[in-house]
């Protein structure tokens, strides 16, 4: 999993780095991408659960975007649409979003939420 | 080891660790009535990784490779939808409904693991090839949804079947999901994507759990269900077939059928042997046309002699049926029966007793219905018993050949493809005994039911009870007197007209160990071939009966599925017949046994295909060499012909040329063999 945060004393080149990585891990053309959104322990105990369900895949790839800044004007709600209490987004491999969890969601429930992004379901 | 390594050994582990987990049909949507479904996995053609889906209960006979294997799935759901029909029973339980649900998705989900593990393996195969360049990011894609798609329809029933019954058991939503989360955590805590020994052993305990669980709501009265099968032979003769979870027959080893020969079988021989005797006795004659004459009078002498036998009997169970003719016309007459029905159908619906009244009633009809056909079969087939006493071969002939076509096309009401060979079934004394016990049924029903309704129906002088009390005189009669028809018998009124024979089987043997199975426990089980026991030829039949029983008494719900073995894609066979050939300069035709050595090839049929074919195999066509024991030459005592030859009707008609070995001069010829009639019932 890549975290992405913006450090107070380099706010500009983090954001652009953070930026570059997200763009790359969307723009694969054949990775299922989960975009993790926030911070905060129930957030911590989510992005542990994508991690266990992203690690054994190869195509799969998880990115937690722990500032807001770093998603570009009108990108995150392009991620995560009207799913206001969502914390992950799961990105195809079109990179169209199709799958939102909010942070409560189990392992069995992560794990199906990319199975659903995979097959089209 | 490597992710592929270990995944491929998993598959082998979970096939082996899953087998006695049987697993269940598609869920829920009753695609089929009655909730049985076969697939056929034949040896060839594109069914062979697919399946061939073929529907139960459709009353058609469906023909499958002889080298098949056929899997039974059960929708449990729907066949107790199937099985309630009448009754309601299930159809306001939402609680049952639910539960039997839930097993049907869980055990999709077993039968499911080992196509997931394969498509899983290759999507990370895939993988790993795209990122070396070898493959398409849209094989990928296509990959990833089969594999994402198989393990989405694993997971999910099984996280939701937890879940529901952690809830249904008290926990409120939210511990429900957490308490499901720690239940199937060991799933994926493994090294790999997942641990699939786990998915087995919490699969199994939630099919366990959920089965329970339907024991227990549904209670003493759950149905029960008996199937059997058996492997009949062109004599009529019957094998029960194993099919696991459902009796204890033994599969033997998987031996494929002999597809191409290159010797005469033994029925070929007997063929030779009674064509070389031919060849003697007819000598020679002036054409072709009174080369078969002379054949087919010899074919019919012989046929003569065994159906008067049959003929007289059919006449005499007859006359009592015919004696109440006018109640079974009237009773099969639907405005008669529907008319009376609605005169009582208010008062049974109020009666507890009244839908086993009802079922008992639509069974008898059936039965009556057949009836009514099965007579005039007998009196059809009895006509022939005044034209064959005492007939020349030659007014045997005619007369048989007279009755052929109207006894050949007589099938059952309802029935459009003739496929159900009335005649066969109406001297089938079991058959008849099988309509006492549905008259019989319907009469105890009736006396179960409450007053005053009892006395109405039973003192109704227009209803059908007085009728039918009369009528198990008569057919207890019919019975009796077909009784003692052997097989043999039966084999040569089919093959004379060229009947199918999958209704010969009077008396089937039980199957070792035969199971009565709850609907609860795991009903899929599947018919091996290559596995059977015994020889199988083409032509034989596998006939499947289901019996359904609500607790102890039986439900006549029953039905019995029939399929011919057929051999399809390409093959070779060996057949004897008399031919007629000429010599080149000559003009008489001389007789002469034949050995022909032929290929043939019969395309694979597709799921909407019955695949039977012609009965008399006008479709087949075959190429190939004959030879043929000569006599051109009175001076040479062996004198063999070989040339080639195209058979034509599945082989009933070859013809061709060749090359005499022994003669000096005129060595050509040409030669039509026809085989017209065929009392060994051999192909």
């Amino acid at each position: 999993m890549r975290v992405l945060s913006v450090r107070p004393d380099n706010v500009e080149k983090d954001i652009q780095s953070a930026r570059d990585i997200l763009d790359q891990a969307i723009a694969h053309p054949s990775k299922t991408v989960m975009i993790i959104r926030r911070v905060g322990p129930e957030i911590t105990r989510f992005a542990d659960k994508v991690a266990a369900r992203t690690d054994p895949f190869p195509w799969r790839e998880a990115v937690w975007v722990t500032d807001q800044r770093i998603f570009r004007p009108l990108e995150e709600a392009r991620y995560f649409t009207t799913h206001a209490s969502a914390s992950g987004s799961i990105l195809n491999v079109r990179d169209i979003p199709v799958v939102w969890l909010d942070p409560t969601a189990t392992l069995p429930e992560v794990d199906e939420a990319f199975l659903e992004a995979e097959s089209g379901a | 080891m490597t992710t592929r390594a270990t995944l491929w050994l998993a598959i082998v582990a979970f096939q082996t660790a899953t087998f006695a987990t049987r697993a269940q049909g598609q869920e829920g949507n009753c695609a089929e009535p009655t909730g049985v479904r076969y697939v056929e996995y034949p040896t060839g053609g594109k069914a062979a990784t697919t399946g061939r889906p073929l529907k139960a209960n459709d009353g058609r006979i469906v023909a499958v490779d002889v080298d098949s294997r056929i899997e039974i799935h059960f929708d449990t759901l729907c066949l107790r939808r199937y099985l309630d029909v009448g009754r309601a029973a299930l159809n306001g339980d939402e609680k049952a409904i639910r539960l039997i649900a839930r097993l049907d998705s869980l055990r999709a989900a077993v039968a499911g693991i080992p196509a997931a593990i394969q498509a899983l393996k290759e999507t990370f195969a895939t993988f790993t090839d795209l990122q070396a360049g070898q493959a398409t990011s849209q094989k990928f894609d296509q990959q990833l949804r089969a594999s994402s798609g198989k393990l989405l329809r694993i997971v999910k029933p099984l996280r939701l079947a937890i879940q529901a019954r952690l809830s249904e058991g008290g926990l409120e939503t939210d511990a429900a999901r957490a308490a499901t989360e720690e239940l199937m955590r060991p799933l994926y805590a493994g090294p790999e994507p997942y641990d699939w020994t786990v998915l087995s052993v919490l699969l199994n305990r939630e099919i366990t759990a959920t089965d329970s669980e339907v024991a227990t709501h549904l209670g003493k009265s759950s149905y029960g269900l008996e199937v059997r099968a058996h492997l009949l032979d062109q004599n009529g003769r019957g094998f029960p077939l194993a099919m696991p979870g459902h009796n204890r027959e033994e599969e033997g080893a998987l031996v494929p059928f002999e597809r191409f020969q290159f010797a005469l079988s033994e029925d070929q021989s007997v063929l030779y042997e009674r064509a070389d005797s031919l060849a003697k006795t007819i000598d020679s004659v002036r054409s072709l046309g009174e080369g078969f004459a002379t054949q087919l009078k010899t074919d019919f002498a012989s046929l003569q002699e065994k159906l008067e036998p049959l003929v007289a009997r059919a006449a005499e169970a007859a006359k009592p049926i015919e004696s109440r003719a006018i109640a079974l016309t009237r009773w099969t007459n639907p405005d008669v029966a529907t008319a009376w029905l609605q005169s009582v159908v208010g008062a049974l619906d109020k009666d507890s007793a009244g839908p086993a009244a009802r079922a008992a009633w639509d069974s008898l009809l059936a039965a009556l219905g057949e009836t009514r056909a099965d007579l005039e079969a007998l009196q059809q087939f009895g006509a022939l018993s005044a034209e064959l006493h005492g007939a020349t071969a030659d007014e045997a002939m005619d007369a048989i050949l007279g009755r052929a076509d109207a006894l050949r096309h007589l099938i059952a009401p309802g029935s459009t493809t003739g496929g159900d060979a009335v005649l066969l079934r109406a001297l089938n004394a079991e058959v008849w005994r099988d309509r006492i016990h549905r008259v019989d049924s319907f009469l105890r029903a009736v006396q179960t039911l409450k007053q005053p309704l009892r006395q109405q129906i039973l003192n109704d002088p227009k209803g059908p009870v007085a009728e039918v009390r009369e009528l198990i005189v008569a057919l207890q009669s019919a019975a009796t007197t077909l009784q003692g028809i052997t097989q043999e018998g039966l084999n040569v009124v089919a093959n004379a007209l060229g009947l199918p024979r999958t209704l010969l089987a009077t008396s089937l043997p039980e199957p070792r160990g035969q199971l009565r199975v709850k609907l609860t426990a795991p009903l899929d089980t599947r018919i091996e071939l290559q596995g059977v026991r015994g020889t199988r030829h083409e032509n034989d039949v596998v006939s499947i009966e289901y019996r359904f029983f609500d607790g102890e008494k039986p439900l006549p719900r029953g039905w019995k599925d029939t399929f011919r073995l057929r051999v399809f894609g390409w093959r070779s066979r060996v057949v004897a017949g008399l031919a007629f050939a000429v010599q080149e300069h000559h003009e008489l035709w001389r007789p002469g046994a034949a050995v022909s050595w032929h290929f043939s090839h019969r395309a694979w049929p597709n799921a909407s295909e019955a695949g039977t074919g012609d009965a008399a195999g006008l479709g087949q066509v075959s190429f190939g060499l004959t030879t043929i024991n000569l006599h051109f030459d009175n001076a040479q005592a062996v004198e063999l012909g070989i040339g080639p030859s195209i058979g034509l009707l599945d082989n009933r008609l070859i013809a061709g040329g060749g090359w005499n070995l022994q003669v000096s001069r005129d060595h050509l010829y040409g030669f039509v063999s026809l085989r017209l009639l065929n009392i060994t019932g051999s192909k």
